[in-house]
């Protein structure tokens, strides 16, 4: 039985992916609202080096977040609307599994490319290479997290009608945390700071969220579908 | 009670919007090898009824039960003998057909033939296309092959006759005549007349009919 919730999991997040994938527009404009975000902020500033790169983490972060949110709003909506939901709540197997299906793969095809533009971005503003580093690493870990709460607010807020700005203002607080220690790793990173114990604690943020989420989010899902 | 002899009991139960009573003291029992027929005008709340049976919705009072135990308390058990259709399909757009029943095998666990499936509900030479560009009835008789897949003893079908032509609806026919047969049980809310006769009907809003 466990064998085949491994197998499930493969084939259902294979074809959640595809799913997104071939929805061309609404995978690509998060990512593009992301460096756009990113960019302007250069542009307001002016060429003040300093200042650029002492607000680096912050901006890449914020807007990380901003984009993450954005693509967010999609995760169960369609589900939703086409009665794809009804089918994941009369299936045999347990919500949690096909929840963690889904955010799998809303971090695969949101959070990854995230952060493989980000390097990019941090050059732009000016980034030393360990800072780079930095940045990556704290994506790596911070990313899933973003996925993993946000998919308990999305699962909340699928039958609300123009929900719109309903999700961010959920969710939005839950984020702090990883935004804390997102940025404060970097920011100890230019300081020349030992930051492996933010790092644990990112570490344990990813676990920890990654042992709730799931189970929350087919909570909520329930809650949702009963309208 | 025994366990091979399943029983959906609906006992007592009644559902109200924020102002008016939608239905209330509804009882009926559903035994093996029978099939219900929910009648009622639009608005009376069949759809209601079907999904708090399928246990989406809590009803305000009284409570429905699978072999003695609430569907919403022992709700594994229950999902494992039960599947409902709704008025959405259920269909993902930007998947082909084929990988939509392929995706719904997953769901359901089945490892049925797909392509005996394909050429019953006739879309064979389609199963390559987009379900976007599919038809309406299409789309219906895809959704349908749930009832294929699934080894679940109640069906709840929700007007699952919508958009289908005559060779759909005798399909449909077909297997829910094939499921009652074989000792399965059916609640299904419709307008038009069905080829099997109901074992019982529940009428919803117009109290005079019953």
């Amino acid at each position: 039985m466990q064998l085949n919730y491994i197998n499930v999991f493969f084939q259902l997040t294979t074809y959640e992916i595809k799913i997104i994938l071939r929805s061309t527009v609404a995978w690509i404009t998060p990512h593009i609202f992301y460096v756009i975000i990113v960019c302007l902020f250069p542009i307001a500033i002016g060429h003040d080096q300093e200042l650029l790169v002492s607000m680096a983490p912050g901006v890449i972060w914020v807007a990380a977040l901003l984009a993450t949110i954005i693509s967010m709003g999609h995760l169960f909506q369609n589900d939703y609307h086409e009665g794809y939901l009804d089918l994941l709540l009369v299936s045999t197997y347990p919500l949690s599994l096909l929840a963690l299906t889904k955010i799998t793969s809303h971090w695969i095809c949101h959070g990854l490319p995230l952060i493989l533009i980000s390097p990019l971005l941090g050059l732009m503003l000016n980034l030393s290479v360990e800072e780079l580093y930095a940045l990556i690493f704290t994506l790596l870990l911070g990313t899933p997290v973003l996925s993993l709460i946000g998919a308990i607010g999305a699962a909340l807020t699928v039958a609300v009608k123009g929900n719109g700005l309903l999700l961010p203002m959920l969710i939005m607080p839950f984020y702090i945390p990883v935004l804390i220690f997102g940025t404060g790793i970097m920011i100890m990173t230019h300081q020349n700071m030992p930051v492996i114990a933010y790092y644990a604690m990112m570490g344990a943020l990813v676990l920890l969220s990654l042992g709730f989420a799931p189970i929350l989010t087919g909570q909520a899902l329930k809650i949702g579908a009963s309208r | 009670m025994c366990i091979h002899n399943h029983q959906l009991c609906i006992n007592d139960l009644a559902f109200k919007h924020e102002h008016y009573v939608l239905f209330s003291k509804l009882h009926q029992i559903i035994n093996p090898g029978e099939m219900i027929q929910v009648r009622g005008h639009n608005g009376s709340g069949k759809s209601t009824l079907l999904r708090i049976l399928a246990g989406f919705l809590e009803p305000h009072k009284g409570m429905v039960t699978w072999n003695g135990h609430c569907i919403t308390k022992n709700r594994e058990d229950y999902i494992e003998n039960m599947t409902y259709i709704g008025h959405l399909n259920g269909i993902k757009s930007n998947l082909t057909v084929y990988e939509n029943l392929r995706l719904k095998c997953t769901l359901f666990s089945s490892s049925k033939d797909l392509n005996i499936i394909l050429k019953k509900i006739g879309l064979e030479a389609n199963s390559q296309i987009h379900a976007q560009n599919l038809s309406a009835g299409q789309l219906r008789r895809l959704c349908l092959a749930q009832l294929m897949l699934t080894s679940a003893k109640l069906w709840i079908l929700d007007e699952p006759n919508t958009a289908l032509d005559d060779a759909g609806q005798s399909l449909l026919n077909t297997l829910v005549i094939e499921h009652i047969a074989n000792k399965g049980m059916a609640v299904i809310a419709t307008h038009q007349a069905l080829t099997l006769t109901p074992t019982k009907t529940i009428f919803l809003g117009d109290h005079h009919a019953t």
